[in-house]
């Protein structure tokens, strides 16, 4: 079996699991808390429980068109390829541009440095956690130039912090623990 | 129309609404010409900032970033050879080789001009038909409004790339997420597993910039390139270059009625007017074999449909409430989180906000034309930015920029979560336009599903026994069929209906 009709029942099998999770929380907690009863108007359950069937269904005719169909679908809408509809697909496609590409590892790495960052953020404050994230994160990217690196990351983490506490009047995070700091 | 457009001076004629408007088109063509990043990014990232200013104001921003990202990727189609945006992907076809000829000036300017020119004509458009097709859908009650919603949803998802079914699946996904938090008719807190945070339902903002911005951020870590500098000479177009889109006036008008009327119709967008425009173009030109080779309609054909799309998608999003493409969409969402309902009732009770926006989206092209021509060499040099200077900052802006809607880093936490949906969806081939769609409309879709049900007294036959919704629904029945035809039937059928518009061989 090729790889799309793999990814696709387990994509199918997903929706089902998701849509019958959906289905169990309307005939468990909903009627808990009494919000099944009557009709259409009082019934919290009614709207979501018809989303939820229609999901099952079109997951079940994904899965089952995935193993029957013969041989794999062409995309439908080019009949006649031309140069600008190549340059469409590359650029719908993302495929690897084979220049300077970064590791999945370093991927992996980058996705957990944005989750520290959340928490710091949270804890510490804006002001104090996002030059420090911003000059990781260019690192991470590949430049190696340190004057470029400081100056972009002080430049870009201030000038975010004056658009929006001064002109958009927005506090950013301030930090759970800043009166320790200040 | 006259009072729509009337009462629209007076909330559209102040320095901030005119100054966020040509803001918002300066930024915009920005948007388009950097890589990875089209207009459809820029609404969703300046929704957040949009939503701390007034209506008429913020939502000028947003249509001037929707107006400038829909001209600025022909920039890069033009001198590089791969479109800013997707909608410019036509434009690459003669803008380039006119580039190669050492006409690049010229062909931005056509481009920058013809937009401009196409926009204000779909502009038109927009103003005379939108108060006549609200009109028309004041006497829709819930059923009809159900059927419509449910056009709109099936629409953007049979043209989704890799499968109906999948785009379906996406937008049922969108309308459970729809279904999250407070349920408007009983009060009771649906699939919120106790979390006060989840009362409200997901943030829109939230969702849209991890779905798009993180998830597309990621993917263009992955594709590489990161270091790369373009190599190009800063030019200035002539002015004169909007005379030649003049003299191609038959040429620009058929764009323009060809982007407007795709731009209208639910599903379709900017990819397939700027593409059917280019081809019809070529069908009626008395030497089509001289397309591809540099020739200035090619050019305008493109530049001038992709543009005026963007006033026929707004039409049906604002006289109706549903979308056409994901930007509308977003820019519908924007409208209600700044506490305006889009559809008919807009018209009838807010016509100056109405007006409003009209003239902002005419003003858009007038700055597009002035701002895109002037500062061309500006724009041009922006090419030169390499991604891994402009990834670390959109990721920062979309962090604040999700925060600040209500100061609150749990909405930060659900937008990492939606990046990772979006980036697996993506990957997976489900398309995630219909699930934007369905978010937004889910909380129209809903009260018009049960408020139907409540009229009948619980009885479906009230959607079959309503002429107008009973149309729609068979409509929708037919959409659905027709997409289910295996597609080398289907491209057969279609390479027919070309040939039978073009009176030409397609080839």
């Amino acid at each position: 079996m090729s790889k799309e009709r793999i990814s696709n029942i387990i994509s199918a099998s997903f929706c089902v699991a998701l849509a019958l999770y959906i289905f169990y929380l309307t005939v468990t907690t909903f009627v808990q808390d009494r919000a099944t009863g009557g009709g259409p108007f009082a019934n919290s359950a009614f709207y979501p429980q018809w989303v939820a069937g229609v999901i099952i269904f079109l997951s079940l005719l994904l899965g089952v068109s995935s193993l029957l169909r013969k041989r794999e679908r062409e995309d439908p809408r080019w009949a006649e390829k031309d140069e600008a509809a190549d340059a469409l697909d590359r650029l719908e496609e993302k495929q690897p541009l084979g220049q300077d590409n970064i590791s999945g590892g370093a991927i992996i790495g980058i996705a957990l440095i944005l989750i520290v960052y959340t928490v710091l953020l949270d804890m510490f404050g804006y002001i104090v956690v996002t030059p420090f994230f911003m000059a990781l994160f260019f690192w991470m990217l590949r430049i190696r130039n340190w004057i470029a690196i400081a100056l972009l990351s002080v430049i870009s983490s201030v000038a975010l912090y004056v658009f929006f506490s001064s002109i958009l009047e927005v506090i950013l995070p301030p930090g759970r623990y800043s009166l320790i700091w200040w | 129309m006259h009072g729509i457009l009337i009462g629209g001076l007076e909330t559209f004629l102040g320095l901030q609404q005119i100054l966020l408007t040509g803001l918002g088109v300066f930024m915009g063509i920005i948007i388009g010409v950097l890589p990875g990043i089209g207009p459809l990014l820029g609404v969703i990232l300046f929704t957040s900032i949009v939503i701390h200013l007034p209506p008429v104001a913020g939502m000028g921003l947003l249509i001037g970033i929707y107006v400038g990202g829909s001209c600025g990727g022909a920039i890069s189609a033009i001198l590089l050879r791969i479109p800013g945006t997707p909608i410019a992907a036509a434009t690459l076809l003669d803008g380039y080789p006119m580039a190669k000829k050492g006409k690049a000036p010229e062909a931005v300017g056509l481009a920058i001009s013809a937009s401009s020119m196409g926009g204000l004509l779909g502009g038109v458009a927009l103003v005379f038909v939108s108060p006549l097709l609200a009109e028309i859908a004041l006497k829709f009650g819930p059923p009809e409004y159900f059927a419509l919603t449910v056009t709109g949803m099936i629409a953007i998802s049979v043209v989704a790339r890799e499968s109906t079914v999948k785009g379906l699946i996406s937008a049922c996904l969108g309308l459970i997420i729809a279904s999250i938090g407070t349920d408007p008719f009983t009060g009771y807190d649906r699939f919120t597993f106790g979390y006060g945070n989840l009362m409200g339902g997901i943030r829109l903002v939230a969702l849209l910039v991890g779905l798009f911005a993180i998830s597309e951020m990621f993917i263009q870590i992955e594709q590489g390139g990161l270091n790369v500098k373009p190599d190009i000479k800063v030019f200035r177009p002539p002015f004169s270059t909007a005379l030649t889109v003049l003299r191609n006036m038959g040429n620009l008008l058929r764009a323009s009625f060809i982007g407007t009327f795709i731009g209208s119709l639910p599903g379709t967008g900017g990819v397939a007017s700027s593409f059917i425009s280019y081809a019809m173009a070529k069908a009626s030109s008395k030497e089509p074999e001289e397309f591809g080779t540099g020739r200035p309609e090619g050019i305008i054909a493109s530049e001038g449909a992709n543009n005026a799309c963007c006033g026929g998608a707004l039409i049906p999003s604002l006289a109706l409430a549903i979308p056409g493409d994901p930007i509308t969409a977003v820019l519908l969402g924007a409208l209600m989180l700044l506490g305006l309902l889009p559809g008919p009732e807009l018209f009838r009770q807010y016509p100056d906000v109405v007006g409003g926006l009209f003239l902002a989206y005419i003003a858009s092209n007038i700055f597009l034309f002035v701002l895109g021509l002037l500062f061309t060499p500006l724009f041009v040099s922006i090419l030169k930015i390499r991604k891994n200077r402009l990834i670390p900052m959109i990721i920062l802006l979309s962090i604040v920029g999700t925060f600040a809607v209500q100061a609150s880093i749990f909405d930060v936490w659900s937008m990492w979560f939606f990046g990772l949906v979006g980036y697996v969806m993506r990957k997976r081939g489900f398309p995630l336009a219909p699930l934007v769609i369905a978010r937004v409309l889910g909380p129209i879709l809903e009260p018009a599903f049960r408020r139907s049900l409540i009229l009948s007294g619980g009885s479906f036959s009230i959607f079959v026994s309503r002429p107008i919704a009973f149309i729609i629904l068979i409509f929708n029945v037919i959409l659905l069929a027709w997409t289910s035809v295996p597609p080398d039937k289907m491209r057969r059928a279609r390479t027919a209906f070309l040939r039978l518009i073009s009176k030409r061989s397609y080839s």
